[in-house]
């Protein structure tokens, strides 16, 4: 490996990402390199949508013929990033996703409804 | 003809119907002509309502004069927040809270350029550090809690189209629950749905209760669909099911409180969300893993 085309990314003194947009941040570098490091040590929390978006960018630039390398992580951030991995492709479950249309005759019952939280 | 003042009341109350109610009368009276309002018969201001308010204030066009804060108020910074931009300026503001019950009510940055996602991230991580010191919570707790959190302000960050989001927090140690609020002043669900440029069409989509049930189930208007529209659905679970609290979700005239979706009767711009954690006892075999997809 050519150490002076590799980018290595500590996340600076962030200790948590919890967004998309964080994520690609840190991605934001020059056409000539060909390795990133990614060091997960200070990272204690990566959300769901992060490690989302971390496995895309690693998807992506793998696919470019750049080598991406994780080092460092968490117990807790390898169960996000594993999460999410095995949760690609697959169908959403409708038990998670129920709705109750509630309507009501007039504004007391509603009200009385939500008196009752 | 509007008024051009308004003076809110409300007692105290932690049920979250009472806040709702108030929120919902609340509706009518705020208008871009209001002049002043007085908060002088606010006697409690829930985390609910104070960030309701908040982000009216700073995300209208016209900027009320603000009247009768009481300690309480400007201890939480009401209704301006606080922004902090650097590690040095959170430690400053927030670690004088680190006895208390509450938060200031934070205003953060949407943005998803330049500096904007760095320090965003900053200012959460000490929030939540913070609100996890006030009410000393453990890890398993900690993380799903952060999980949520999370997932909803992403979700503000990719659709609200707003520069700015709002965190609300307080813990109610004798009740044995914290409300953490949310809330931004943008486009909403139905907003999204309907600004969406793209290949899938969201026609069918023609109002706050469809936005909130498409959202729920989990029709995303980002890229790549089939692997995103977790956020709402994920959190839900995990409050409900998981900790045996209570989620709240509000926008537009759309009130889905749990699996229980209703028509609020007035619109609110945005979302506002409350997401309401009994932490009278700790579960140490709470998993989060446990409760999502």
């Amino acid at each position: 490996m050519d150490m002076r085309n590799t980018k290595f990314i500590d996340f600076k003194e962030l200790d948590s990402i919890k967004s998309r947009s964080a994520i690609r941040s840190f991605f934001e570098f020059s056409a000539d390199i060909d390795a990133v490091v990614v060091d997960f040590a200070k990272i204690t929390f990566l959300s769901r949508t992060a490690a989302h978006e971390m496995l895309v960018l690693q998807n992506n630039l793998s696919s470019q013929g750049m080598d991406i390398s994780f080092l460092n992580v968490s117990a807790s951030v390898n169960a996000m990033l594993e999460l999410v991995k095995n949760s690609l492709g697959k169908e959403k479950k409708v038990g998670f996703r129920f709705v109750k249309l509630l309507t009501f005759e007039d504004d007391k019952k509603y009200e009385d409804y939500l008196l009752q939280l | 003809m509007y008024s051009a003042s308004f003076s809110p009341q409300f007692d105290w109350n932690t049920q979250i119907g009472n806040q709702l109610l108030h929120l919902k009368l609340s509706l009518k009276s705020l208008h871009d002509g209001l002049e002043v309002i007085d908060f002088s018969k606010m006697s409690f201001t829930p985390p609910l309502l104070a960030i309701h308010y908040a982000s009216m204030i700073n995300e209208s066009s016209y900027i009320p004069k603000i009247s009768g804060l009481n300690f309480y108020l400007e201890t939480i910074s009401f209704p301006y927040c606080i922004s902090p931009r650097s590690k040095s300026e959170c430690e400053l503001l927030l670690n004088s809270y680190l006895d208390k019950s509450y938060v200031p009510i934070i205003k953060f940055d949407l943005s998803s350029l330049a500096d904007g996602p760095r320090i965003r991230e900053m200012l959460l991580s000490h929030v939540f550090a913070t609100i996890r010191t006030i009410t000393n919570l453990p890890t398993n707790y900690f993380t799903a809690i952060s999980y949520m959190v999370s997932e909803l302000i992403d979700n503000m960050v990719e659709h609200s189209g707003q520069k700015h989001g709002y965190l609300a927090f307080q813990y109610y140690s004798e009740n044995g629950f914290m409300d953490i609020c949310l809330a931004d002043r943008g486009a909403g669900l139905l907003g999204s749905y309907q600004n969406y440029v793209g290949e899938r069409d969201f026609s069918a989509i023609t109002n706050h209760l469809e936005a909130v049930d498409s959202a729920v189930k989990g029709r995303s208007t980002k890229p790549i669909p089939e692997d995103r529209g977790y956020g709402i659905a994920t959190s839900r679970r995990i409050l409900t099911q998981g900790l045996g609290g209570t989620f709240v979700y509000l926008t537009g005239n759309a009130l889905l409180i749990n699996e229980e979706l209703s028509n609020f009767g007035f619109e609110s711009r945005g979302i506002i969300v409350v997401v309401r954690i009994p932490i009278r006892q700790f579960n140490k075999e709470f998993n989060w893993t446990d409760f999502v997809e």
